[in-house]
């Protein structure tokens, strides 16, 4: 639903303090933890690198040009799986709210997809698609039933005393969907975008590591942890979480813009 | 021709209306008067077909036009677009001229959301005699608009429904609005 309500806002500096504070503990809390484990036996160290180990290796490969391939290939193979799982999601909703048919036959695959571990998901359709497609799927199904569930239900959820308004005034189905259904649930289709992506970036990685798809972050976690090289599993695992960072943050500033002209307010 | 002959509703146990009879003509005005949940807001729904009543006789026009008690505008879209949504193009210009008549026009490009409630409202009327139909149904019409505002809504709707030969039923419990559209009582 539109949120209308109004929100204190704290300057963009004082945000920006608060962040690096909250990283800085954690930061010294991932040192200390370093070097309790590695006080007893220096060998626990390649396990758990200090902060400083991890960002030295991070800036010696993050601007290789195997590193920037294969992270170019992973952000294409989950923006990809993000698109199509948003657009199905999109359209079962809508076919699941106009038919009740159709919703009984499908909310069964619903339920399953949620149900069933990406890991189990993922090994079966192993056995069916390529290494290099078989990510881009799992994101897919993992974004999907997320979005599919958000449309059904604001459909279903819209104001009844505007849909009243609707068929007293005659208005048309597709009118009411696009007109009162669809904007009415905007929102919450938005925020539910945003939490689907950081699942793609987490299922997309996970099916990439157990796949390996050639060029990808997965390959290179899965190498990394071959080599025992941790500290590069580390500065890997590092650059998926500020790459998934930067595209919520970007996603979230892009639907701020689009709810402010539209009159609504994103849910954090 | 609105007419309601012998018709009974109830909500599960609770009867709302028994054998109740209404009859307005095309030209007419008719208040509904009666007190709170006696059944008033029932009877429009029904004749709007948003209920169905359990038993008797209901004649209305194919096309009704309604002010409901509350606004029920899309709060996140234009003046225009709300007025809008219901109309074929043809009615845009007739919509437009409405707009005018009711001081809104310079407006009509503002959300919903930001106009006072008092404005709401009338576009919330504009858009049910924009409709036009054969027939209008207001329910608390005229709540939070002033009196200059209410004389300006009263004289359109007699002008577009009831000099018209349009029957227009009127739920409210303001003798001096009813007064305004010249309205006969009936008591539920």
């Amino acid at each position: 639903m539109i949120s209308t309500t109004t929100q204190t806002k704290q300057p963009i500096f004082k945000k920006i303090i608060k962040a690096i504070l909250i990283a800085t503990f954690w930061i010294l809390i991932w040192e200390a933890a370093s070097r309790l484990v590695s006080r007893n036996n220096e060998l626990l160290l390649l396990i758990l690198p200090s902060p400083f180990t991890v960002f030295k290796k991070w800036t010696e490969i993050a601007f290789t040009a195997p590193f920037i391939k294969a992270e170019l290939l992973t952000l294409a193979r989950v923006f990809i799986g993000f698109l199509f799982g948003v657009i199905s999601g999109f359209v079962l909703g809508i076919l699941t709210h106009i038919s009740k048919l159709v919703y009984s036959l499908l909310s069964p695959i619903l339920k399953i997809i949620r149900a069933v571990p990406v890991v189990a998901i993922i090994i079966l359709m192993y056995l069916f698609f390529e290494s290099s497609t078989l990510p881009i799927l799992i994101v897919c199904l993992m974004v999907m039933p997320l979005v599919w569930q958000t449309v059904h239900d604001g459909l279903c959820g819209t104001d009844k005393k505007l849909l009243e308004m609707a068929y007293v005034y005659n208005i048309s189905a597709t009118k009411t969907i696009f007109s009162i259904k669809l904007p009415y649930l905007t929102p919450s289709l938005i925020t539910a975008c945003v939490n689907a992506l950081g699942l793609a970036w987490k299922s997309g990685v996970a099916a990439e590591v157990i796949c390996l798809p050639g060029v990808s972050l997965g390959t290179l976690l899965w190498q990394g942890k071959g080599n025992v090289n941790f500290d590069e599993v580390y500065a890997v695992t590092l650059t998926v979480v500020v790459l998934s960072i930067i595209i919520e943050i970007l996603l979230k500033f892009l639907c701020r813009k689009y709810l402010a002209r539209n009159g609504g307010v994103l849910n954090d | 021709m609105i007419e309601l002959k012998n018709v009974s509703f109830s909500y599960g146990e609770l009867q709302i209306l028994k054998n109740f009879n209404l009859a307005v003509s095309g030209g007419e005005c008719v208040q509904l008067y009666g007190v709170s949940g006696s059944g008033k807001t029932t009877v429009a729904r029904i004749i709007l077909g948003l209920e169905n009543a359990d038993s008797g006789q209901i004649v209305v026009p194919q096309k009704i036009s309604a002010v409901f008690q509350e606004d029920r505008l899309l709060e996140n879209i234009d003046v225009l677009k709300n007025i809008r949504l219901p109309l074929d193009k043809e009615k845009y210009n007739f919509a437009d001229n409405l707009l005018k008549e009711f001081g809104l026009y310079d407006v009509r490009k503002k959300r919903v959301s930001a106009l006072s409630g008092g404005m709401k409202r009338r576009v919330a009327i504009i858009r049910a005699i924009a409709y036009g139909g054969d027939a209008l149904v207001l329910d608390e019409p005229f709540n939070g608009l002033d009196a200059d505002n209410k004389h300006i809504a009263a004289s359109i709707i007699k002008r577009e429904f009831i000099e018209k030969g349009k029957p227009v039923l009127l739920i409210t419990h303001v003798k001096e609005d009813a007064d305004l559209l010249n309205a006969k009582t009936v008591n539920i």
